[in-house]
């Protein structure tokens, strides 16, 4: 049996409306459908779903494996996704990292990204948007995350566009991310 | 920005400000102050009185910072040979927070409070580079969650994406 399974109906859209306050009245409107199931398997995180978005219809399916048993990498990440009510399209992903380090403050990785334009078209509409960092096309990058403090972290991040598709071409980024809920929830105390 | 980030915004800082002059810092400082005047007392017989009993703060008990973030970012894209279409620092804040209203969260409200102008976009220009800086703060998801039993849980509102074991390369963006 899975670990999780999670029905959600809602709506989805409004993405330049970020205020939930101005998209409450999408309350009574439904165009969205997710059935996913979760389960975790040791050091693996498996997931499938099946998603309507404005009538068309996905499948989903993820798996993440921690501890993997290799030299070259520990931790990899594979999904895939396809659209399957009108058109027959797939689209998937996947990642390798690996930790250099005992305290894993040193994590290189390199992923590489196949989404289809449409996957989230319907005509001209865009009903749903992934992770702009993949965008759509053929994409490729490598990333290095560096957590030299608790809960202090500097990533490096770059993508190559391998194919024609409309979009970014490259992309590269330097990101630094401070956590601190701990400081303000031990303030709350 | 519209009126109602606006309001949204003013009304974040208020609570910040109602939340931050903190009874519990208060508590510590007075923790400390009356160890030291024990260490220097000679020892009584305990006396307790529970009329003096301080009680505690219902909100401050009950509300817990779940993520709290603060990002900064130079990112550089373009579409082809001399058409950059980015090459700026851009920031963000993100906390998601989660009051507890019945028990110890059998029934709960929470909310992320995120910049960013779209649902699922959540950096901001800084000005620092080609693009004009601005500001954005807007409670981007609220919701009402119920535990039933101890396999059930429900949520009703403006929720979050599930993304199971996937990223966002697949399924819903969440930078």
């Amino acid at each position: 049996m899975p670990n999780r399974i999670g029905v959600t109906v809602g709506y989805v859209g409004d993405f330049t409306r970020p205020n939930v306050f101005a998209r409450f009245d999408r309350m009574t409107d439904e165009n969205y459908i997710q059935v996913l199931a979760y389960k975790k398997l040791g050091t693996r995180d498996v997931s499938a779903e099946f998603d309507s978005i404005e009538s068309v219809r996905y499948t989903r399916a993820a798996l993440r494996w921690q501890k993997l048993p290799l030299v070259v990498a520990d931790e990899l990440s594979v999904e895939a996704i396809g659209r399957v009510s009108d058109t027959d399209r797939l689209g998937w992903s996947s990642s390798l990292f690996k930790t250099i380090d005992h305290k894993g403050r040193v994590r290189p990785g390199v992923f590489y990204s196949d989404i289809s334009r449409s996957m989230f078209l319907l005509g001209k509409t865009t009903i749903f948007q992934n992770g702009d960092a993949y965008c759509q096309g053929k994409r490729i990058g490598p990333s290095l995350r560096l957590m030299p403090f608790q809960n202090f972290e500097v990533t490096l991040f770059g993508s190559d566009r391998l194919d024609a598709t409309p979009g970014p071409r490259y992309r590269a980024q330097l990101q630094v991310r401070y956590q601190f809920a701990g400081l303000l929830n031990r303030g709350l105390r | 920005m519209d009126r109602q980030s606006n309001s949204t915004i003013r009304l974040f800082v208020l609570c910040l400000a109602l939340l931050l002059p903190l009874p519990g810092w208060a508590d510590t400082a007075d923790a400390a102050a009356d160890a030291a005047a024990d260490a220097a007392a000679p020892i009584t017989p305990a006396v307790t009185n529970p009329t003096v009993a301080k009680e505690p703060n219902f909100l401050l008990q009950r509300i817990k910072f779940l993520s709290a973030d603060g990002f900064t970012r130079f990112r550089y894209m373009d579409k082809a040979e001399k058409k950059v279409t980015d090459r700026d620092l851009q920031y963000k804040i993100s906390t998601r927070v989660q009051v507890d209203l019945i028990g110890d969260g059998t029934t709960y409200i929470q909310g992320r409070g995120e910049s960013g102008r779209s649902f699922t976009s959540s950096f901001d220009y800084s000005s620092i580079g080609m693009n004009k800086g601005y500001w954005s703060f807007n409670l981007k998801s609220l919701f009402v969650g119920q535990k039933i039993g101890n396999h059930l849980e429900a949520q009703a509102g403006g929720i979050e994406y599930d993304w199971g074991a996937g990223t966002e390369a697949t399924y819903a963006d969440y930078d």
